[in-house]
């Protein structure tokens, strides 16, 4: 079976569970088999002829990276391994992810404005022993679906409906963003709107179930899924 | 306006097949079924029917959830349809709610004969309970070597061996007699009396006293003899339980010896709205699950409803009750597009394309995802009630809620007396109509409820009235009413007492002695008999049912807010206003006018003249009272209430639409008739 050298260095990536390896890393780590893909005895070259040698068949998604006396083979682009990295750890502080990723500041820098300006991370400033530090947080992404849908089979138990101001109440966002939500999954036919009795509810219970466009009460929250 | 060809809208104004967004009757197809809709719903139904068939003894029910509009009635009707199409070889019932909660059973099996003993389509009259009989009929014969080939005749058409035997009555009555004693020897877990009850019922004389008193009626000794049972008195309540229970566990028998099975769908029940209707409403079904063979009962409820049920009765029960829990949704817009089409379609059959062209994307384009099947209409409707050139509503044009309610009321009335035969007299359906009517009056009045009648006493500006209700139909019975009234006249000098029944039960017999003195002494204390012609009773049980109907949210007003259910208290407004609705006491009529002169027109001289002035009609379609006076130009003498009952007897023939102008009369028969 032909395996390529990418596939070599995912292998090697995956063994190590790690995003990024100095390049001494890379080169003890690699198989017997990867001298018939480079045509040479890697054993055999010295540290800028391996590199040269592996260059032109990187992935586009693949880097090296130099920082201090080490350099680094980096399998992602940064603002993914720093993501990536953050990740359960969050907060954690600049600082502490500088030190830690392969990166120069300009690198870190760059990355983590870009991450802010697309809302994956949010930053904090803290407060520390003499002067002030930055942490990064990661922005969990907001899906109203999935929070609506969650919340639907929490309340539902083992009923095929729920009622909408039991939904309302359990979720406690605000009017406007509960009733947006509500009315564009109606709109893709995702959820299923029933109007049942309003005389079996509450002044309460009718004023936080949903009015539609027709001024019609909606009572009952069918998951159809489509 | 002149030489101007008609817009799509004002061609559907005039014939506006949107106008009802409600399932008038389950025994009429008034518009085709669009088979997706919930067909997902109506196919698990068949297949649990299937297998009921083959496990007759196991406890299923079948519980069918579905918010108003979504077409529970609609699914019920689509069920019978089902029957059908077995010739009824799957038998189907459908049963109002309880009213009495101390009669739950009663109640249950006098639905249930009120669906066998309705007649079925384009039959000549035979009915479910005659399909039984000719199961039984042909097992005895089959067995019998020597007449094995007579049945041949039939083709297992139970209309052409009842049509054959009503020439050969000596014969049939010895073969009735030959086959319940076979069949009472070969079941002997069965009812002697139900066997026996059941085969004078395939006896055209005896068919009536045959079913008043399988519904627990026997009016006197006379009607025993010739039933060939034993005469009973006054039957106490737990008394007729039991016999109603032994009845229907009999008929349970009988079906699941022929692989049959009867389904049974409650409807309406969100108009049990007391703790004791809907424990009653469970003991039904336990008797149902616990005792019963090749019996399915299906329960169409309002989701939230529901809940409530959940709460009150046995885990038990419920279970078995949802052990199959359906749930209707709304429709795709495919869907939304067949039925727009449909509607048109079956009132304007040439022209329906362009119409529907026209209607179809504004109907889309104001409707939301998954809408119910009566949202749809109901849009439909609204966009044809549109002003030209304007974006909104005309505000003068939509109605006001007493226009809503006159015309449901009249529409429903209307749609009664067409088939009397699925109301039979019930007090205490009367006495519900009774009590809606007063307290629209706002006059104060106490129910009193005795055996099998109701008493009715109407206190008012010192003055008191009394209303003895009664549809029983045994001369003791009715002989104590007019006692009780009597009395009630003797005791209160100055006041009024009235007795009033179903023009189907008779006052008295001139041979009872007793009750005809106790009518008299009534009658001379000051009494008043209240017997109402067909017409005028149709107007009491449609109080009822409207009142259900609003229940259920039914009963729909579009208003410049958007849709809304009518309520109970529009609906008080309404029948309390002098203006608006007549009473609904009013003395016995004297038709007998009416009566000689319909009688001197030959049946086919009414299809010919309603032929020649609908065939000269637009879409054949005409307004029952413009009909009735077009009719009573080319002589034919036929009150509007008439003309609805003949067209209900004639269902294959004509179809009643219902509009906001009130009953619609379209031809949809053979040409051949005319």
């Amino acid at each position: 079976m032909d395996i390529s050298f990418p596939d070599i260095l995912t292998n090697v990536f995956d063994k190590h569970k790690k995003d990024y390896l100095t390049i001494t890393q890379i080169k003890k780590s690699l198989p017997k088999g990867v001298e018939q893909i480079l045509g040479l005895q890697v054993k055999k070259l010295n540290y800028k002829e391996f590199v040269d040698s592996i260059r032109p068949l990187l992935p586009d998604t693949c880097s090296i990276h130099k920082k201090g006396n080490r350099t680094y083979l980096v399998r992602a682009p940064v603002q993914n391994i720093i993501l990536s990295y953050v990740g359960d750890k969050t907060p954690m502080t600049i600082r502490k992810l500088y030190s830690d990723l392969p990166f120069q500041r300009e690198e870190i820098a760059d990355a983590l404005n870009m991450l802010v300006k697309s809302g994956h991370i949010h930053l904090q400033i803290i407060t520390q022993t003499k002067d002030f530090g930055v942490q990064v947080l990661i922005q969990k992404k907001q899906n109203s679906s999935h929070e609506i849908k969650n919340a639907y089979d929490i309340i539902r138990k083992d009923k095929h409906y729920v009622k909408i101001y039991e939904l309302r109440r359990y979720l406690k966002w605000p009017d406007e963003r509960f009733d947006s939500c509500i009315q564009s999954l109606w709109d893709a036919g995702v959820i299923e709107l029933q109007a049942s009795d309003p005389q079996l509810l509450d002044l309460n219970q009718r004023k936080d179930s949903f009015m539609d466009k027709t001024r019609t009460l909606r009572i009952l929250l069918i998951w159809r899924g489509e | 306006m002149e030489g101007r060809m008609k817009t799509p809208k004002e061609i559907l104004q005039e014939n506006n097949p949107f106008y009802s967004n409600t399932h008038p009757d389950i025994w009429i197809r008034q518009f085709p079924n669009i088979p997706s809709i919930n067909g997902d719903v109506f196919s698990s139904i068949i297949r649990i029917i299937e297998n009921k068939q083959k496990n007759p003894q196991e406890p299923v029910g079948i519980l069918v959830n579905g918010e108003a509009g979504t077409g529970k009635t609609h699914m019920i009707a689509r069920i019978r349809e089902y029957c059908e199409e077995t010739s009824f070889q799957i038998k189907f019932s459908a049963i109002r709610p309880v009213i009495n909660y101390n009669t739950p059973i009663r109640h249950l099996f006098r639905g249930i004969i009120s669906s066998m003993a309705h007649t079925v389509a384009d039959s000549s009259g035979c009915t479910q309970f005659h399909g039984l009989l000719f199961s039984m009929i042909t097992e005895y014969i089959s067995n019998e070597s020597e007449n094995r080939d007579v049945l041949k005749k039939f083709e297992g058409n139970p209309g052409k061996f009842f049509r054959f035997f009503s020439k050969f009555k000596n014969e049939r009555e010895l073969l009735y007699n030959r086959v319940q004693t076979w069949m009472i020897k070969e079941i002997p877990d069965v009812y002697p009396l139900f066997i026996k009850l059941l085969f004078a019922y395939g006896n055209p004389k005896l068919q009536q006293i045959a079913r008043s008193r399988l519904e627990g009626d026997i009016a006197d000794p006379e009607d025993a003899r010739l039933l060939n049972v034993p005469y009973i008195e006054n039957q106490s309540d737990p008394a007729a339980e039991e016999e109603a229970r032994n009845f229907l566990l009999s008929l349970g028998l009988l079906l699941s010896r022929y692989n049959q099975c009867l389904i049974i769908c409650f409807d309406q029940l969100e108009n049990l709205q007391t703790e004791e209707l809907i424990k009653a409403f469970g003991l039904t079904n336990q008797t149902i699950f616990n005792e019963c063979y090749s019996l399915l009962p299906l329960s169409f409820m309002r989701t939230l409803h529901w809940e409530r049920f959940e709460e009150i009765l046995d885990r038990s029960v419920i279970d078995k009750m949802g052990m199959s829990k359906l749930n209707l949704h709304g429709c795709s817009q495919s869907q939304v597009k067949e039925i727009i089409e449909s509607r048109i379609s079956a009132v304007f059959p040439d022209t329906w394309e362009t119409l529907a062209n026209w209607l179809i994307p504004l109907v889309q384009t104001t409707i939301h995802k998954n809408p119910t099947s009566r949202e749809v209409i109901s849009a439909a409707n609204a966009i044809i009630m549109k002003t030209d050139g304007k974006d909104t509503p005309n505000k003068d044009i939509w109605p006001s809620p007493n226009e809503i309610i006159g015309s449901a009321y009249s529409n429903e009335r209307d749609l009664i007396l067409s088939d009397l035969d699925a109301w039979p007299a019930d007090y205490e359906e009367i006495t519900s109509a009774v009590s809606i009517f007063l307290k629209s009056r706002k006059l104060p009045f106490t129910t009193k409820k005795l055996s099998r009648k109701n008493i009715l006493t109407i206190t008012y500006r010192e003055k008191r009235c009394c209303v003895i209700i009664n549809t029983n139909r045994n001369h003791s019975a009715i002989g104590a009413s007019f006692s009780t009234g009597t009395q009630f006249l003797h005791k209160n000098p100055g006041s009024i007492c009235l007795y009033l029944t179903d023009p189907r039960c008779i006052i008295t017999k001139p041979t009872w002695g007793p009750a005809n003195q106790k009518k008299n002494d009534f009658l001379e204390a000051g009494g008043e008999i209240l017997h109402p012609s067909e017409g005028e009773i149709a107007r009491f049980y449609a109080l009822y049912s409207l009142s259900c109907k609003i229940t259920e949210g039914d009963i729909q007003i579009e208003t410049m807010d958007g849709v809304r259910p009518i309520t109970h208290d529009e609906f008080y407004d309404y029948v309390g206003s002098k203006e608006l609705f007549e009473s609904i006491f009013k003395a016995t009529q004297d038709d007998t006018d009416i009566d000689e002169k319909k009688h001197e027109i030959s049946v086919d001289a009414i299809h010919n003249a309603i032929c020649e002035v609908l065939y000269h009609q637009p879409m054949h379609i005409m307004r029952a009272d413009l009909l009735a006076q077009s009719l009573f130009k080319k002589g034919v003498s036929i009150t509007h209430d008439e003309l609805i009952m003949w067209c209900g007897e004639h269902a294959g023939l004509y179809k009643i639409l219902q509009s906001q102008q009130g009953s619609m009369i379209i031809v949809t028969g053979k040409v051949a008739v005319c």
